[in-house]
């Protein structure tokens, strides 16, 4: 599952966040984990399920987390997340640290009971907390208008006594503005932020899915002309914010990162599967039992 | 000293907070009003409404404000009113409290209890009532405690909280009266350890909670009648002690397990299983299953009454075992 078209949201909404803040991703965060410090390298080993994923083959990248980053395990079943960040908020608030969360989650989940609970309880307790809605039009194949009657999901926060906010999601310098604002909001003391990225994907669903998910070709190639890496891009150079030889020497070390990982990844041993390992973690015998964060 | 269940439950969670200052508890009115059966009733004026949280009425928030404080530092005591209620956040214990701590490799750990009350008794119907043990049965890494006296109360109470995996904490509604000797000394009784609360010879009843009390007044009666029954508090039906089960089960020969669940998948089965698999062709009978009656718990008493196992039940069913054995 990609996040392709969405960077400019998970990137830069992370962006905001201090070292020791937390993120929680839902499915296509991959913008968000890499910037929160996952290298691609542990990605992919996590996508590959091999042994030294961080879930040693029991679960799949995206959702595998890694707490030492702020990087919360994430979950399949959709917005079930969302109370789970509102846990994890007020536990920040509760020991008095200034920490933030910020969870992020798509358009079809904002139909569940969950994420009706989140928004609830965080901001019924005041909770340090940046919901950030990734509305890219479509739950799976499901359009948004079978999903809700009203158009923007930041409505519906004013409804929790909350602050809702929406932004250009293919804008990053516009998503960078107003979640540093709602991320410093939670740290002070503010309570939580609702903040709509309107976006688009510009794969399929997942990868494994045929790509034709009946959205409109020209709905596509009308946001595919709003590629938020491209505008950014432009945006730096027209600006004369960066020296061409800076954006390529960046360009060239993301380039080696990723094949450099790819490279580790896949030539990496494969799993062998010990059965009595298998049931390590489960109870609280084998678990270390030091406070985690 | 001597208290009730909910007294013992009190005093354990005062104990717990007083001793460690990240356990807090959240419920649905379990501040002011102290609780629909009164067992956090007080706890709020001396902890404050920091530690003592009166929850929106909202099972999935309370759960998820557990699971998230549990993985970041904090070890909550979580109220659902009525066992009835699990159903609402069963995708939050199903799915993340009991697989975060596993899929992290141990990244994450879950010091989470879940108290709820539950169980027959007070005409409570069809979704106030139900015995709902045998639901969570099938769940890997839950542990199900469920105590019948004060003084197990108080010290599973303190082991579900000191343990670093989500437990969910059973307390029968009857039973919450119920008074008995304990010490509130501190210690924590080890999850998974069952007890012999009567020790017989004819036959091993296995039960847990309210079941226990009416085993134990059918082995009373049964007792002037020639058979000698030997009681087992299971305490903890999942992990199941099977090591107390399977001695018992060997030196009487009989197995009969008393649950309040209903018949069909009931947490019985797992120790007729149990039995079955070691002691197979060592025993006099087949193991004997008493549960409830294959439908909803219904609300009039009288119906109730025929639905759950009671006394009257348990007697003639031993008794049927028992004679049949001899008779052949």
């Amino acid at each position: 599952m990609t996040g392709i078209g969405q960077e400019a949201v998970t990137v830069g909404a992370t962006f905001c966040l201090a070292e020791d803040d937390f993120i929680y991703p839902a499915l296509r965060e991959l913008g968000a984990v890499l910037t929160k410090g996952m290298s691609v390298k542990q990605h992919l080993l996590d996508t590959l399920k091999k042994p030294e994923s961080m879930s040693g083959g029991r679960f799949s990248a995206h959702h595998s987390g890694d707490i030492s980053k702020g990087i919360i395990l994430g979950t399949y079943i959709v917005g079930s997340h969302l109370p789970i960040a509102v846990g994890v908020a007020f536990s920040l608030q509760y020991r008095g640290t200034d920490k933030v969360v910020l969870a992020f989650f798509g358009d079809g989940a904002s139909s569940t009971g969950s994420f009706h609970s989140a928004m609830n309880y965080s901001s019924t307790m005041n909770l340090p907390l940046v919901l950030i809605c990734i509305n890219n039009a479509y739950a799976l194949s499901t359009p948004l208008r079978f999903q809700m009657k009203i158009p923007d999901v930041y409505k519906r926060a004013e409804g929790y006594g909350m602050e809702g906010v929406c932004v250009d999601g293919q804008d990053v310098c516009e998503v960078v503005d107003v979640v540093d604002r709602a991320v410093k909001k939670a740290r002070a003391g503010g309570g939580p932020t609702l903040v709509e990225c309107k976006t688009y994907r510009f794969r399929g669903h997942s990868e494994s899915h045929d790509f034709d998910d009946g959205r409109p070709p020209e709905e596509l190639k009308s946001w595919r002309a709003k590629d938020p890496l491209v505008i950014y891009r432009q945006f730096l150079v027209s600006n004369d914010q960066i020296k061409k030889e800076t954006l390529q020497r960046i360009e060239k070390e993301v380039e080696r990162e990723v094949s450099d990982g790819v490279e580790y990844a896949f030539s990496a041993p494969d799993l062998t599967p010990d059965k009595e390992a298998i049931y390590k973690y489960l109870s609280a015998e084998d678990a270390e039992q030091e406070r985690n964060i | 000293m001597k208290t009730t269940i909910s007294g013992a439950l009190r005093l354990a969670l005062r104990d717990e907070m007083t001793r460690d200052d990240a356990v807090f508890l959240i419920g649905e009115d379990i501040g002011y009003y102290g609780g629909i059966f009164n067992v956090t009733k007080g706890l709020i004026r001396q902890f404050g409404e920091k530690r003592v949280i009166d929850s929106p009425l909202d099972e999935i928030g309370i759960l998820g404000i557990g699971i998230g404080a549990a993985i970041s530092g904090l070890r909550p005591v979580v109220e659902i009113m009525y066992a009835d209620f699990l159903t609402i956040c069963m995708d939050q214990i199903v799915n993340n409290a009991v697989k975060m701590p596993w899929l992290s490799q141990g990244q994450l750990n879950m010091p989470l209890t879940i108290r709820a009350n539950f169980g027959t008794g007070k005409g409570d119907g069809p979704q106030h009532s139900q015995p709902v043990e045998a639901w969570f049965m099938n769940i890997p890494g839950l542990t199900i405690v469920e105590p019948s006296i004060p003084k197990d109360a108080y010290g599973l109470l303190l082991g579900a909280i000191r343990y670093g995996r989500a437990v969910l904490f059973l307390e029968h509604k009857l039973l919450y009266g119920l008074q008995g000797e304990m010490e509130p000394d501190g210690r924590a009784l080890p999850l998974g350890k069952g007890a012999v609360r009567r020790e017989g010879k004819d036959a091993t009843v296995v039960s847990c909670g309210l079941m226990v009390h009416k085993a134990m007044q059918a082995a009373e009666d049964l007792n002037g009648q020639g058979i000698s029954l030997e009681v087992i508090d299971v305490r903890t039906i999942k992990p199941l002690d099977q090591e107390i089960i399977l001695e018992s089960a060997k030196k009487t020969g009989r197995l009969i397990t008393v649950e309040e669940n209903p018949y069909t998948g009931g947490w019985g089965l797992q120790v007729t299983d149990t039995v079955n698999r070691e002691l197979f062709g060592r025993l006099k009978t087949a193991p004997l299953r008493i549960a409830s009656l294959d439908v909803p718990i219904p609300a009039a008493k009288s119906m109730e009454d025929v639905v759950v196992p009671n006394v009257q039940r348990i007697k003639e069913e031993v008794t049927c075992l028992i004679k049949k054995d001899v008779s052949n």
